[in-house]
């Protein structure tokens, strides 16, 4: 005959157990999970919408500054250096006197 | 009025909008199930009340990505799940189980099942419940949800798939391999460690 799997029969006696206490929720305990939820639920949104426009705000506005600061300086400086480039390429200069 | 069918569509309607009366609400329906799935995947150590707290906390803060694809209960029994096996991978496996470490009762279970005769009627319920748990804190977390659902509270695969998520393979790979490693504790208690 057979043997019955052990595991099988500790399950089956193991289901014949009396159910545990009931299912009624500890004293209070839905209010303190509600609250606690809500307020979750609330804070990520409060913080976004109190630092992220500014912080979009104020990114917008650095840039747009130093662009404008920036660009006529940088390309100045970068004419400049084509300039000093050119006059001051030692092997250029060499290959014009051969 | 139990009878009927909560409404959970107006239940959530009011969580939007940040009514504590519908959180509240929302929390003591649901709570049987929840109950349910963290005491039978409940870790050492871990208070029933914690769990329950940290699945509806759960549960409240991803609401948005709730889009109504599967009844609420569904969805909440998801995050159940897979709390409480976040929580289990944390506990540390218990060692090897050894006969020596079994209360008297539980010993007598282990001896009746592992008997050939049909006697399990006889073994103590309680005491058989309490060796299946230590038996299946040697299994992995995700191991040991397939088969408490499976094998301790009879599901069908289609219902576990329900609960978890997980694909039908998963789960019969899943079960397939508790199970070995259970017919291998019971094959070593009972070559090494019978007394």
């Amino acid at each position: 005959m057979k043997r019955q799997d052990p595991w099988m029969k500790l399950v089956a006696a193991a289901r014949r157990a009396p159910a545990e206490e009931s299912a009624e929720l500890p004293l209070g305990f839905a209010t303190r999970v509600a609250a606690l939820g809500l307020a979750q639920r609330r804070e990520p949104a409060d913080l976004f919408g109190a630092f992220a426009l500014r912080a979009l705000g104020v990114a917008l506005a650095v840039l747009i500054t130093s662009a404008a600061v920036g660009f006529p300086l940088t390309s100045a400086n970068a004419s400049e250096n084509s300039t000093s480039d050119e006059m001051d390429d030692p092997v250029a200069e060499f290959v014009a006197q051969l | 009025m139990d009878d009927q069918a909560p409404d959970y569509d107006a239940l959530l309607d009011g969580v939007r909008r940040g009514d504590q009366v519908a959180a509240r609400a929302l929390v003591e329906v649901l709570h049987p199930l929840v109950r349910k799935i963290v005491r039978s995947h409940l870790p050492r150590r871990v208070a029933e009340e914690d769990l329950a707290q940290e699945v509806y906390l759960k549960m409240f803060s991803r609401l948005e990505q709730y889009r109504g694809e599967m009844p609420l209960p569904h969805w909440v029994s998801r995050i159940a799940v897979t709390t409480c096996i976040d929580h289990l991978r944390f506990q540390q496996r218990r060692p090897e189980l050894r006969w020596a470490d079994l209360s008297e009762n539980e010993a007598e279970v282990l001896d009746a099942v592992l008997s050939s005769s049909d006697g399990e009627d006889a073994t103590d319920a309680m005491a058989a419940k309490e060796l299946v748990g230590r038996l299946l804190e040697q299994l992995s977390p995700a191991d040991r949800t397939v088969i408490t659902l499976l094998d301790l509270e009879q599901k069908s695969v289609a219902e576990i798939r329900e609960l978890t998520g997980w694909g039908t393979s998963m789960i019969k790979v899943r079960a397939f391999r508790a199970r070995r490693k259970l017919r291998k504790l019971f094959e070593q208690l009972e070559r090494k460690e019978r007394p």
